[in-house]
């Protein structure tokens, strides 16, 4: 037997030693010792003054739970600047002068901390620009009026209600905007360590779901031990996200730090505990699910694949699906039943009829009562009895 | 732990002794810069790589808990910092890929008749996404579903993305027994 193309490859690459020239350790020795001062490439420099500066201040973090966060001290400011920026930023003045003046008693002008105020880092990329201007003009209406976006902020943001700034004028709020909208490329450009805008936080938040969540937790459906992740950052708030801890590993007083749970790939229990998981990543994880959730949300093609998933878990063995109808099965035809009920009527009926019988034994015990089975655990989610509706629908045409 | 020696050397690096330090650095900096040559575009790039690599090592090192083996440690840090740098720009995946080789018209060469330093350059010369696929999948031995999630691109693309290259390779490297020219 030869040898595959692999192993080959492998062979002759796994042990490959180039002895690298002297500038690499002097550059290591410096950035080891001092960060912000390299030689060289200068956008390499900073983006490594900026990866071991906020190294460091990671590792700190993970010593102190609640710290503050260290991005203040490495955001430039115009007056303030660190030695690797040599080219100021020419952000929008008039939006800064706006900016100066009305929000930043409340909001960090870094844009990137909650102080009294959320930090308001790319939050044009975050909201509709029109709400935005609603919003800064008149919160407590907004709220008042049922916003929905407006009633999750205030939810978790109360009791403090921002200002109202009736006076601002179109031109004042599209230069404020700007100003913010620019800011925050530029410390999503020149920081990618620190913080990401929207997209590339989800992407990353991907990664992170992939190698930390997945294995206990899947978007549709009920796994063993973890409830399904769909809509997750719509029914809780962030702050309950960002604090929730595993209480039985919580009770043990555990601490793990997050090399052990990277490493584990996703074997360890909820990761959040201890404080571990550095936020800005937990942050990247449920934006990464809202975007899933949208993605099933509007997208009727996920949804109808999304429903078939969820049918074939939850009714698939009783009910035959509706493309296969020569098997037997217990349950009747389901493709037509939506035709004659409505889906309120339908999602009661599949809770809490005892006429669902049959087949109990055969159910996990936490969904039979005296024998009898109880859907009411099966059925917990409206999110997948509105999928599996959506799905029968799409049967019939 | 049957490594005493290496065990010293940690504990003098974790105490901050710069003379263990450079002679941690010496010990495993060859090797790591191997690594760091097949996942950048220039040498350039790969000194700028292990440059970074070796920060965080010295940074983290603290967090190694002597489970596994040190160097496989070494090389984990290594590859990700890579891939970070490469994620930074983009992954690219063109679909014209032999245009991306120097010398399309040269004689396929021989697996066999290569040295390492041949074989880095050649894979060198992949575009980005390529590149990354196929050290982490041939070389390193991660599976697919691991790439993917490290890469942020779906399985099926791993793989697609990875068979490709593949044959890119395969076309500058002809193995003898198949020699396979398109003439």
């Amino acid at each position: 037997m030869s040898k595959s193309f692999e192993e080959k490859m492998r062979d002759k690459l796994k042990i490959y030693e180039v002895q690298p020239p002297d500038s690499v350790w002097k550059g290591v020795q410096k950035g080891a010792a001092k960060p912000g001062i390299f030689p060289g490439n200068r956008f390499l420099s900073i983006v490594l003054a900026v990866t071991a500066l906020a190294g460091a201040l990671f590792l700190w973090s993970l010593l102190n739970e609640d710290s503050a966060s260290p991005n203040e001290a490495l955001i430039v400011d115009e007056t303030n600047k660190t030695p690797v920026d040599t080219v100021p930023p020419v952000f929008n003045r008039r939006g800064k002068a706006v900016f100066d003046n009305y929000c930043r008693t409340c909001h960090d002008p870094g844009l990137i901390n909650d102080l009294t105020g959320p930090a308001l880092f790319g939050v044009t990329r975050r909201r509709p620009m029109d709400w935005l201007y609603r919003f800064t003009r008149n919160p407590a209406q907004m709220i008042r009026e049922g916003d929905s976006i407006a009633v999750r902020v205030w939810d978790e943001w109360k009791p403090s209600l921002m200002n109202a700034f009736p006076n601002l004028t179109d031109q004042e709020l599209e230069d404020l905007y700007n100003y913010i909208e620019q800011r925050s490329e530029y410390i999503s450009q020149h920081y990618p360590d620190l913080h990401q805008l929207p997209e590339q936080a989800e992407l990353q938040g991907q990664m992170l779901y992939q190698r930390l969540c997945s294995s206990c937790h899947s978007v549709l459906t009920q796994e063993s031990n973890a409830p399904p992740l769909f809509g997750i950052t719509r029914r809780r708030t962030s702050s309950y996200l960002l604090n929730y801890r595993h209480p039985a590993r919580y009770s043990r007083g555990d601490t793990l730090n997050l090399d052990e749970i990277l490493q584990s790939d996703g074997q360890l229990f909820f990761p959040p505990e201890a404080g571990a998981i550095p936020e800005r990543m937990l942050r990247s994880i449920y934006e990464f699910l809202e975007g899933e959730t949208d993605r099933y949300r509007l997208d009727l093609k996920s949804r109808v694949e999304a429903g078939m998933q969820v049918y074939e878990q939850l009714c698939g063995s009783c009910h035959i699906p509706g493309y296969l109808s020569d098997q037997e099965r217990p349950g009747p035809d389901l493709r037509s039943v939506h035709r004659r009920h409505s889906r309120q009527w339908l999602m009661d009926f599949t809770r809490n009829s005892r006429q669902m019988p049959a087949v109990a034994d055969s159910l996990p015990p936490r969904e039979r009562v005296q024998g009898r089975p109880v859907y009411e655990h099966r059925f917990e989610y409206d999110f997948q009895l509105e999928m599996i509706y959506d799905y029968l629908e799409w049967l019939e045409e | 732990m049957k490594h005493p020696e290496q065990d010293q050397l940690l504990r003098k690096c974790l105490a901050g002794k710069p003379s263990a330090q450079r002679r941690f650095y010496e010990r495993y900096a060859p090797r790591l810069y191997g690594v760091c040559l097949r996942y950048a575009r220039t040498e350039t790039e790969a000194q700028d790589y292990l440059q970074e690599a070796f920060i965080r090592i010295f940074r983290d090192l603290n967090q190694f808990r002597g489970e596994g083996s040190l160097e496989g440690w070494l090389r984990r840090i290594t590859v990700r910092t890579a891939l970070g740098a490469l994620r930074k720009e983009r992954l690219e995946f063109p679909a014209e890929m032999e245009a991306f080789f120097n010398h399309p018209a040269s004689e396929p060469t021989a697996l066999e008749a290569l040295q390492a330093r041949d074989i880095a350059a050649i894979i060198r010369q992949l575009p980005s996404g390529y590149r990354a696929v196929f050290n982490l999948y041939a070389i390193e031995g991660y599976r697919h579903a691991e790439i993917a999630g490290m890469l942020g691109i779906s399985e099926g693309a791993s793989r697609s993305q990875y068979a490709r290259a593949r044959k890119a390779l395969q076309n500058l490297l002809t193995e003898p027994e198949n020699s396979r020219r398109h003439e």
